[in-house]
């Protein structure tokens, strides 16, 4: 059961990410010109409708990832400490708390997006958006790693 | 929702109070994963293997924020609110960052 909720909550996180991304990316452009190069186009996208769904998919990541966490604890963090791999724990220690943080901008963070005009308040919404991307990003590539850790020790 | 509930202050006391919760060590229970029973207090018992703090901080802070949340709001000005700088929301995650670093050293350190 636990494999398939942390299968669950990898493609949860692929989906937060390609949400996230887009509008993390989004955010920062600031001319209205047609999009003609994939990047642009990839930017080009209306942030506001992410909104929602990063939300959503941020809470249902967490909730997942909480909840194999105590597996993880008996387990894989028992193996990274008998093979010494300190520094190991010690990331995935950091992205626990790096979860949180993003946990903790989300109210903010859909304050920003839904509840005030889009002409308004533009560097807090940057700011937000692009702190939440990094939590996902971090915390996505650090997992993938740590995951694959106990193979490639 | 606003008016009645906060959403920023509920993510700045989230945050501030899961800081200090983390540095400080303040829990509000234990979760023991091999026994999978929750506790009020750390329970230093080698049967029940070692308790995890993580949750219970998460749950200080929630419930220290919705408190705030809901409580703040119509005591302060409006316009406080509004003018509420940028910085407040770096200060945040970046003390959050610093407090888990400071809970987590020993894995680097020792």
């Amino acid at each position: 059961m636990d494999v398939v909720i942390l299968i669950c909550h990898g493609l949860t996180a692929i989906a937060l990410l390609g949400a996230i991304t887009h509008q993390g990316l989004g955010v920062w452009r600031d001319t209205p010109a047609p999009a003609r190069l994939f990047v642009d186009r990839f930017r080009a996208v209306p942030g506001v409708g992410y909104a929602n769904a990063v939300v959503v998919l941020y809470i249902t990541t967490f909730a997942l990832g909480a909840y194999i966490y105590p597996a993880y604890v008996m387990d894989a963090k028992r193996a990274l400490f008998e093979l010494g791999l300190r520094k190991a724990i010690f990331v995935f220690q950091m992205k626990e708390h790096i979860a949180v943080i993003g946990l903790s901008l989300l109210a903010a963070y859909w304050y920003f997006w839904r509840q005030v005009p889009l002409s308004e308040h533009v560097a807090t919404r940057r700011m937000l958006t692009t702190v939440l991307m990094a939590a996902v990003w971090w915390n996505l590539v650090i997992g993938h790693i740590l995951n694959n850790l106990r193979g490639i020790a | 929702m606003s008016s009645y509930f906060s959403l920023r202050i509920f993510s700045l006391i989230f945050g501030g109070v899961y800081t200090l919760a983390v540095i400080y060590n303040l829990p509000l229970f234990y979760y023991f994963p091999a026994v999978k029973q929750f506790s009020l207090h750390d329970l230093p018992l080698e049967s029940f293997g070692p308790g995890m703090s993580w949750f219970g901080w998460i749950a200080t802070a929630a419930l220290s924020a919705v408190i705030a949340a809901v409580v703040f709001p119509p005591l302060l000005p409006k316009r406080w609110m509004d003018q509420l700088p940028l910085g407040v929301f770096w200060l945040v995650p970046l003390a959050m960052l610093i407090g888990g670093f400071f809970r987590e050293q020993d894995w680097l350190l020792k």
